[in-house]
Order: C-alpha cells, then structure tokens, then sequence
C-alpha cells in the first residue's frame, strides 16, 4: 500500500545507535533465546524466527529512540532496557513451535516463559544460584507464578514492567535496611 | 469559570516562558553495550544450569482466582 511516508528504512536508528551496538545486541539476544532453548530441551520443537528477532531488535530501537529524543538523554537506564526488551520479545515472539504438542501448554506460552527466565535473571543479579528459603517459598513462588500470569494473560507495557522491576529492586533495598535496624 | 479565550493565552504565555515544562529521566545512566550487557548473559547462562533455576521451571502458572 502507498503511503506519503519518505522512507521505509531504518537508517535513523542505526545512525543514532551505531551497527556495533545494535549487532552485538541481537546477537546477545539471540544467544538468550539459544540457552533458553537447549535448558528446555527444545531443540528440534521450538526454534528463533530470526525475521521475528530482526523485528523485535528493531522495534526495541525505535521506542528508544524515540524515548532519548524526547527526555534528550544519551543512555537509558539499565531497568527500562530490560523492561523494554521484554515487552518487545513479548509482543513480537520470535520463539516459534516448529514441533506442536498440544498437551504441552507450557509450550504454547515459551515466548512467556523466556520473557520470565530473562526478568527473574535480571532481578536476582549476581545471585543466580540463590535457592529460596523454604520458610519464603511461598511467597517467592506466587511471585514467579504471578509474573507469568501476568506476562501471558494481562496487557503488558513497557511502563508496567519497569514499574515492577523498580518495586522489586525497591523491595531488595527496604529488606536490607530493615535487617540493619 | 474562565473565559476560553483568556485560558488559551494564559496557556500559550506559560509555554512561551517555560513554566509549563517537560519532566525530563535523568542523563546519568551508564551505556549497558559496554559495561553490563555480556555480564548479564554470562548471568544468565549461569542461571539456567543453577538449581534454582529448576525449582523455577517447575514453578505452574498462578490459576486466576479472582483477585
């Protein structure tokens, strides 16, 4: 369909982030989904729609941009990268079912699934093999379950899942203090 | 009530004189390509061979229970 629009390209955004960062990003993203992929034991059942990924990298760079043009910043912060990143794996799913199971339901969700495994990473740190007291499970548990709901069933915006990572991380931050008094 | 005329000039005159103003995020953030981005991956490889990370996996969706 034609359109008054001049350009189709994305020259804009590679100008203002550079070839360097943007591949270096999709690759990173791409190795995400690839460890993913193999602790599941997807290989063979679910594979990376790269033209999905291209999309969603790009997109990913379009909101930003947009996003540091109008706050007229250079770098945004490390929360909302990945808030931003999330929501655009989320929205573009480039985890696609090459084998059908249609008892696995989990399976139905994997772009969800990863969206939760690369959050709940990012929110432990450099914790990554902290295993939750059984007195907190609960509560730690309802959290991811919750999450995941959430992330399959409920609108999700870039703003809501950065509004969740700062609580959480404000959370980490009140618990701490709380223990030194 | 105010008179739209009035209200629409008062309006103009506080964005010519900058007091209405963008809430502008601060610029201070570090660039995560150079400084965190492989970090975090590392971290997260690390994370899907860890055994929280299988407690984790088994972990169901919440069933919707009205709240």
């Amino acid at each position: 369909m034609e359109t008054n629009s001049t350009s189709y390209d994305y020259s804009d955004i590679l100008r203002a982030f550079g070839k360097d960062k943007i591949e270096q990003r999709y690759e990173i993203l791409h190795e995400y989904l690839v460890t993913f992929i193999k602790r599941h034991k997807y290989e063979g059942k679910v594979d990376i729609a790269d033209s999905v990924l291209n999309q969603a990298v790009v997109d990913y760079f379009a909101d930003i941009h947009r996003l540091k043009n109008f706050h007229h910043i250079e770098a945004i912060n490390f929360v909302k990268i990945h808030a931003y990143t999330a929501y655009w794996i989320l929205r573009r799913k480039p985890l696609q079912i090459i084998e059908d199971d249609p008892s696995d339901l989990d399976r139905a969700f994997v772009n969800e699934r990863f969206v939760a495994s690369y959050l709940l990473q990012y929110l432990r740190g450099n914790y990554t093999d902290v295993i939750i007291l059984e007195s907190e499970r609960p509560a730690y548990y309802e959290f991811v379950k919750n999450l995941e709901y959430y992330l399959r069933y409920r609108t999700v915006t870039p703003q809501m899942l950065e509004t969740m990572l700062e609580a959480y991380k404000a959370g980490m931050a009140f618990e701490r203090s709380a223990e030194q008094q | 009530m105010t008179n739209s005329k009035e209200s629409a000039k008062n309006f103009s005159m506080l964005l010519e004189e900058g007091i209405i103003r963008k809430n502008l995020l601060p610029n201070t953030a570090e660039d995560y390509s150079k400084v965190q981005e492989k970090n975090d991956l590392a971290q997260y490889k690390k994370f899907m061979q860890s055994f929280a990370y299988d407690d984790i996996k088994e972990c169901r969706v919440r069933d919707y229970n009205g709240d």
